[in-house]
């Protein structure tokens, strides 16, 4: 780049300190663009981050077998019982899988506080395998504890049942469950909450009453037990859970050999009565929807920024028709239009970096006051801090470099005379 | 006068350029219309729900045995009368409660005289009225009569027709060797209801079977093989058998949310496993819930404001400088600092009313395009008068603020020192 061209810049910078005022509401524009552009895509790309890094722990290399989720009345119930998960075990035999059958039940359950509505899962002592959550609190029950004399609460469930009782301190306490007759059964263990927006998921879970109980499993508001609680032969599912993707892949076309595969599309009234679900495929398919969530987010902060790109071009516009003369004199002093151009850019790149980095505390303030007034996980994240910065400089470059263009493309001559006369 | 002078001044000014005025007003716009279209959406929808809720389905829910569980009890007729006790110990308003036995006859029924019902729901006389259906025609079905009687729904009725013969008094075949007397015609639902389910969900709607479709089956709402509760080709039998495999209920839209619990429980302390459906969006909007995302629009609405100020200041500036020969003449023509004032002011709010009258149709546009995009059968919006009339004011007083600094520096600089320097 030749000096005359970091001359230019030069003067471009001086230009904005003869005028701070002007300049410094420029920056102010660029400043609240990016400090809701910020906010947005903290908001957005942060919520599916969260929601994708929680869905990873919902069993990717788990497969599910089980009775279809089938609403048909007068059709005959399925046999799925403990004959169906033998026979999941002989058709994954080799692959080093682990076989967790699952029997549920809806009940309710008292502790502490109010009796909840739960959903109760009879399961054996490997179920935590089925799932990669941490223990909160406690320990999981053993192969030697049998019917009633353990449970596992869900975080979620043991903050209902004992409200205000931190996690450590549920082991040891006893639940009333009705499906055990009103018995007391001893906690020994809280299951960490795998979901990060628990609150938020509650308050617009309106749908709970629609889920069935294998799909309200992992809503993880659970009362788990030993196997042996639920006295009966009939299974809810059998979780099939693989040491890796490749033989996840293998067991997938071994299972579905045998019952077929239920697609998210598929026609009810052609719903095999056994099917085989893949999670990984959920949890994909789950994610690719909070993805298209954080795509609308885009939406909003792109409008923004369109706004104050619109303004601040208007902006330079007619700051730089102030300027025509200058120009044309700055032409006749040798400069190239390049040099103007530049000039002008230099100015709209420093008001916007000025901008930039002043929206990033004003940002910070916004997302302060939103996460307490809107009780969304509004958050400032120093990633999307960089990103935004780079958005105020491409702004900055396209709202100065058309005006500039514009001026340094008319005639010398015709600007000055048409100011003589 | 003088005001109406300035204000007509100030509207020649901004027609003058009306390129730049128009983008200068975006701010304006954009904040307007963030501002009000999800307003628009949630009290239209939430007005819609209240004055007609019967059409879209906000009062209904519909309960159904969870098939997932082990050893499930099915419904029986006592979990009807123990779930309308329990609504009616809690004070919730019932308008209607049956039970159904579902049978779906063969479609070519052997004997069938006639078009053969898409399904044959079997439950107490008058159990339609549960499913918001009312009679167009004829009686309700007398349980006691010899030969079984039978109420159809409107399309089955007009295929009866169809036959040749007069709907009241045909027959329909019950898909178990016996033909039932119609008695009765229902009036017939409207399209959109023939293609809304239990969830009220346009089935038909491009974005139900793309996206809400998917998102539904993996949250865990089991497929329904019901496809015959939308053809209005069904036929209402009395019977006193115990079994139920639906349990239909109406309660007022603002009584669903709270009812679907009271089901959940009252079955659930009989032993049973249920799957309610109602309509989720409804009392989330009835109940105020969505109302905390306002404050999101809010925050748009005062980050577009705010630039909108911003740069109209600064834009004010430069012309308060571009026009200070033009202010020098006005104030030798005998006009005083306030009238400068005043007619900057005014420039500033009538900017601001065209940037709000603007963003209030970019706001019904916005709205429009929500619903359009919206499976939910019943959502809709509405312009909401005082909400439009609040940003409005706050975009004038924004634009009259906004222009305050360049009036006083345009009022303050003598007119022999604009003239000498021109």
């Amino acid at each position: 780049m030749s000096r005359a061209l970091f001359g230019a810049m030069g003067e471009g910078l001086r230009h904005l300190a003869r005028h701070p005022l002007r300049s410094a509401l420029a920056a102010l524009t660029c400043a609240v663009a990016i400090a809701v552009t910020v906010n947005v895509v903290s908001l957005s790309y942060g919520m599916d981050e969260d929601i994708r890094r929680d869905l990873a722990r919902f069993g990717r290399l788990t497969i599910d077998v089980g009775r279809a989720p089938l609403l048909r009345p007068g059709a005959p119930r399925a046999a799925f019982g403990d004959a169906e998960a033998a026979r999941a075990a002989e058709v994954v035999a080799g692959l080093g899988a682990t076989v967790v059958p699952l029997r549920t039940e809806r009940t309710t359950a008292a502790g502490a506080g109010a009796p909840a509505p739960v959903v109760l899962c009879a399961v054996g002592a490997d179920y935590p395998r089925t799932l990669s959550i941490d223990l909160a609190a406690g320990r999981w029950f053993t192969e030697a504890e049998r019917g009633w004399a353990a449970c596992v609460l869900d975080e979620s469930t043991a903050r209902a049942l004992f409200p205000g009782t931190a996690a450590a301190g549920v082991p040891g306490r006893r639940v009333r469950l009705s499906a055990a007759g009103d018995r007391e059964v001893p906690v020994v263990g809280v299951l960490a909450d795998p979901m990060t927006y628990r609150a938020l998921f509650e308050a617009f879970d309106e749908g709970r009453g629609a889920r069935t109980l294998v799909g309200s499993v992992l809503s993880f508001r659970n009362v788990y037990v030993p196997q042996d609680a639920l006295g009966t032969r009939d299974l809810s599912l059998v979780h099939v859970v693989l040491p890796d993707e490749a033989r996840l892949d293998e067991a997938r076309r071994r299972l579905e050999a045998v019952w077929p595969a239920v697609g998210l599309d598929a026609d009810p009234s052609r719903v095999a009565p056994v099917n085989v679900f893949v999670r990984r495929a959920w949890i994909d398919a789950f994610g690719g929807t909070t993805q298209a969530g954080a795509m609308l987010g885009n939406l909003v902060w792109v409008l923004v920024c369109l706004v104050a790109c619109v303004m601040i071009s208007t902006l330079n516009l007619l700051t730089i028709r102030e300027r025509y003369d200058e120009v044309a004199v700055r032409r006749c002093e040798g400069a190239r239009r390049a040099h103007v151009v530049a000039q002008v850019a230099a100015e709209g790149v420093a008001t916007s970096v000025v901008g930039g980095l002043l929206g990033l505390p004003l940002g910070f303030l916004g997302a302060e006051v939103l996460g307490r007034i809107v009780e969304l996980p509004f958050r400032f994240d120093l990633r999307f801090a960089g990103v935004a910065v780079a958005v105020s400089v491409a702004l900055g470059l396209l709202s100065s470099v058309v005006p500039a263009r514009r001026a340094a493309g008319l005639h010398p001559a015709a600007v000055l005379s048409r100011r003589l006369s | 006068m003088r005001w109406l002078e300035n204000a007509r001044l100030a509207v020649r000014r901004l027609a003058h350029r009306p390129v730049r005025s128009f983008l200068l007003l975006q701010g304006t716009i954009w904040g307007v219309a963030v501002a009000l279209f999800p307003t628009a959406v949630v009290e239209g929808t939430r007005a819609s729900v209240l004055e007609r809720g019967e059409d879209v389905g906000a009062d209904r829910i519909t309960v159904a045995l969870d098939p997932t569980g082990v050893d499930p009890e099915p419904l029986d007729r006592g979990d009807v009368v123990a779930v309308r006790d329990a609504l009616g110990a809690e004070g919730v308003v019932v308008e209607a409660i049956a039970g159904v036995a579902v049978v779906v006859p063969p479609a070519a029924t052997a004997g069938a005289p006639g078009p053969v019902p898409a399904a044959v729901l079997a439950g107490e006389p008058d159990a339609f009225v549960a499913r918001g259906l009312r009679l167009a025609a004829g009686r309700t079905v007398d349980a006691a009569a010899a030969q079984p009687e039978a109420v159809v729904e409107g399309v089955l009725a007009d295929e009866l027709v169809a036959t040749g013969a007069a709907a009241l008094g045909a027959t329909v075949a019950l898909g178990d060797g016996r033909l039932a007397r119609v008695v009765g015609v229902l009036a017939p639902r409207t399209p959109l209801q023939r293609r809304t389910n239990d969830l009220g969900f346009d089935t038909d709607h491009p974005v139900f079977r793309g996206v809400t479709g998917r998102l539904l089956v993996n949250l865990g709402v089991p497929f329904g093989d019901d496809g015959w509760k939308r053809t209005d080709r069904c036929a209402w039998v009395a019977s006193a058998s115990p079994t139920v495999d639906w349990l239909f209920l109406r309660v007022p839209p603002l009584s669903v949310r709270g009812a679907a619990r009271t089901v959940e429980r009252t079955l659930l302390a009989r032993g049973k496993s249920s799957v309610a459906f109602y309509p989720p969006v409804y009392p989330l909007v009835l109940h105020r819930d969505l109302d905390r995302f306002a404050n999101v629009s809010l925050a748009l609405f005062v980050a577009c404001l705010s630039m909108s100020a911003v740069v109209m200041a600064a834009v004010g500036l430069l012309t308060a400088m571009r026009r200070a020969p033009e202010v020098a003449v006005h104030r030798v023509e005998g006009a005083t600092k306030g009238d400068v004032l005043a007619q900057w002011l005014v420039e500033g709010g009538v900017l601001s009313v065209a940037g709000g009258l603007l963003g209030w149709a970019v706001g019904c546009g916005l709205a429009e395009l929500r619903i359009a995009l919206e499976p939910m059968a019943g959502m809709t919006w509405r312009f909401p008068w005082p909400h439009a009339f609040a940003t409005l004011a706050v975009a004038v007083v924004v634009g009259v603020g906004a222009a305050l600094l360049p009036a006083m520096r345009a009022a303050a600089r003598p007119p022999t020192e604009a003239l000498v320097d021109e």
